[in-house]
């Protein structure tokens, strides 16, 4: 049985359950907190990504001489 | 006019070396020094070349140009005609094929002859550098392996019989009017010039206007001196296109970046500075390799050949690109789509400096031993003015919306145990609107009205396509739009293949606690497309 098969089958039971679950989640305060450290680690990525990805001036004028 | 006007032989490589020798001005020993020559013998081992039919009079419009701009006014005296070797997957004789041709009869049609056609390679009838226009049918693809998204078709008339070969041209610089920026960008616009319409300069033509605005330090032609990335970009302008540079030092960047626009049919100029083995005399102490001086090749395309992609960085965000373990490109000095692994290898070019990530190469490769690493640089990307909104944006708003899934995957277990076993895996790609909704027209089991509701969708030409899967499993589509403007709001639409994980996106994106504290973030405009929704 494939994963997906799998899951349909017991979802089809508990989604409802579910998604109620995860709305009282995400509202409470513990699901804000969770949220923001995730978005202050995701930050800390993107921002570090941003730096690597910059073109150095330099690297713009030297010659491909090879 | 002297000479037959064409021959027919047997294909092993010390043929195709005799032949590039007699076909141009280099010398035996030239020739047999080549490195082209040792990657021919693998590349044509590979894709099973077994006969070479030699077209003895052709014309080339590249090296035409670059006749009438150069060689025509040596006092030396230089053809103006080149010589096109042909190559089959087939054996078959002179006299077999002079039957083809004159219609009386033998094994040998057409049919078979374009069916095991792999291609040709035009000489040039000059002392060292020879190898002119080829383009040579692909190492085979294989769906989530070796792929070469940027491959067009090329047609060659062989006395009357169309021969095609789906290929991306290659060529080698000549040191005369091309240098190997020049040679990588030809082969760039051999790519763009059929997917964003625009003419395709010869190499004199691309080295003048490089130089046009920024010129060499000193004269434009012979090129000796290479160019540089800004020179390249001016390049890329005279072509009405837009030169967009990131630096690609970091090895989750460059493997990003290049599937990204590659994926999307765009090839990539890579500058990359090549690093020899130590010699333990010149190098510093405590080095593992020495500069030997920068380089441009066109990457051409990938192989996903890791079995699963990596974690990155503190989010562990998990790209497909980052499956990526080899990348192939057009080297002048090497070959068509030569291989280039991210073996782990890194590159420390001075005691108590960084160790560099670096490539294998075959550049200066002698014997078949591999003597230089590349350390990537920066990837120049040639696109179409409209194509706006660059990769780096569209990602890293999905490493925000997957930390985000991530935390509900995994602070609430009915949601990581039954919805989403695994963490989602992200594709990000640039496409087109005729790609997306090709793509969608032929996927069976999507439902009927959600098929037709995202066909008859209008969108841009261009999109950026972040699509989710858990497990291979498709899970959700994230379309942005590509030409929009970076202070817009670029996001299109979600395609929900999922259904009860987007109506978990669709329940928790209404509450009204999380909208409010979300709305300032990157992500809001996907969490508010879910919130439309019914």
């Amino acid at each position: 049985m494939t994963t997906r098969n799998a899951r349909d089958k017991v979802v089809k039971k508990d989604v409802a359950r579910i998604v109620e679950h995860a709305r009282h989640w995400v509202a409470s305060d513990e699901g804000r907190r969770q949220i923001e450290a995730s978005h202050k680690s995701a930050l800390e990525t993107t921002e570090r990504l941003q730096e690597a990805r910059r073109v150095d001036p330099k690297a713009l004028r030297q010659p491909m001489v090879l | 006019m002297t000479g037959p006007p064409y021959e027919v032989h047997p294909y092993s490589i010390g043929e195709l070396e005799r032949l590039l020798s007699e076909k141009s001005r280099a010398d035996a020993f030239a020739v047999s020094r080549k490195a082209h020559r040792t990657y021919f013998e693998g590349y044509f081992a590979s894709i099973g070349a077994q006969t070479i039919v030699a077209e003895n009079r052709y014309v080339d419009g590249d090296f035409l140009d670059d006749f009438a701009e150069y060689y025509v006014r040596c006092f030396e005296t230089y053809k103006r005609t080149c010589v096109r070797l042909h190559f089959f997957a087939m054996p078959f004789t002179e006299e077999e094929f002079a039957c083809y041709l004159r219609g009386t009869g033998g094994n040998l049609t057409g049919d078979n002859l374009k069916s095991a056609y792999l291609g040709f390679i035009v000489v040039k009838p000059l002392p060292q550098t020879i190898i002119g226009r080829t383009c040579l049918r692909t190492y085979p693809t294989s769906v989530g392996g070796r792929q070469f998204p940027i491959t067009r078709q090329y047609e060659a008339h062989l006395f009357g019989l169309r021969l095609t070969v789906d290929t991306l041209a290659f060529q080698e610089q000549d040191r005369v009017a091309a240098a190997c920026a020049t040679s990588a960008l030809w082969a760039v616009f051999q790519g763009t010039g059929m997917l964003f319409h625009h003419p395709i300069p010869s190499p004199v033509e691309i080295t003048k206007a490089a130089t046009r605005q920024a010129p060499l330090d000193t004269r434009t032609l012979p090129e000796t001196h290479g160019l540089t990335v800004e020179q390249m970009a001016h390049a890329i302008r005279s072509v009405s296109l837009e030169p967009y540079a990131v630096s690609v030092d970091e090895e989750y960047v460059l493997k990003s970046t290049l599937y990204a626009y590659l994926r999307g049919r765009v090839p990539v100029l890579l500058g990359i500075q090549l690093a020899a083995e130590k010699d333990p005399l010149a190098a510093p102490i405590g080095a593992s390799h020495v500069l030997a001086g920068g380089h441009a090749v066109a990457a051409t395309g990938y192989n996903l050949g890791l079995p699963s992609a990596q974690p990155f960085d503190a989010t562990g965000f998990l790209l497909r690109a980052s499956r990526i373990d080899k990348i192939y490109a057009h080297d002048d000095q090497v070959g068509p789509f030569a291989r280039m692994v991210a073996d782990g290898v890194r590159v420390l070019l001075d005691r108590g400096g960084p160790s560099l990530f670096s490539l294998s190469t075959s550049f200066g490769a002698s014997g078949g031993v591999e003597t230089h690493r590349a350390i990537p640089t920066v990837a120049l990307v040639p696109l179409y003015h409209k194509i706006r909104i660059p990769f780096e944006r569209v990602h890293d708003i999905i490493v925000f919306f997957d930390t985000f899934i991530e935390v509900l995957r995994q602070q609430i277990p009915p949601v990581g145990e039954v919805l989403l076993p695994s963490r989602l895996e992200w594709d990000i790609y640039l496409t087109t609107v005729n790609d997306f909704k090709g793509s969608i027209l032929h996927m069976p089991a999507l439902a009927n009205n959600l098929r037709l509701e995202v066909l008859e969708a209008d969108m841009p030409r261009y999109l950026w396509r972040a699509t989710a899967y858990c497990d291979d499993d498709l899970v959700l589509d994230l379309l942005f739009d590509a030409t929009d403007i970076e202070q817009g709001t670029f996001f299109l639409r979600a395609v929900e293949y999922h259904g009860q994980f987007a109506a978990l996106l669709r329940s928790i994106s209404k509450e009204p606690t999380l909208a409010e504290w979300l709305r300032a973030g990157p992500y809001w405009p996907i969490i508010a497309w879910f919130q439309e929704r019914p």
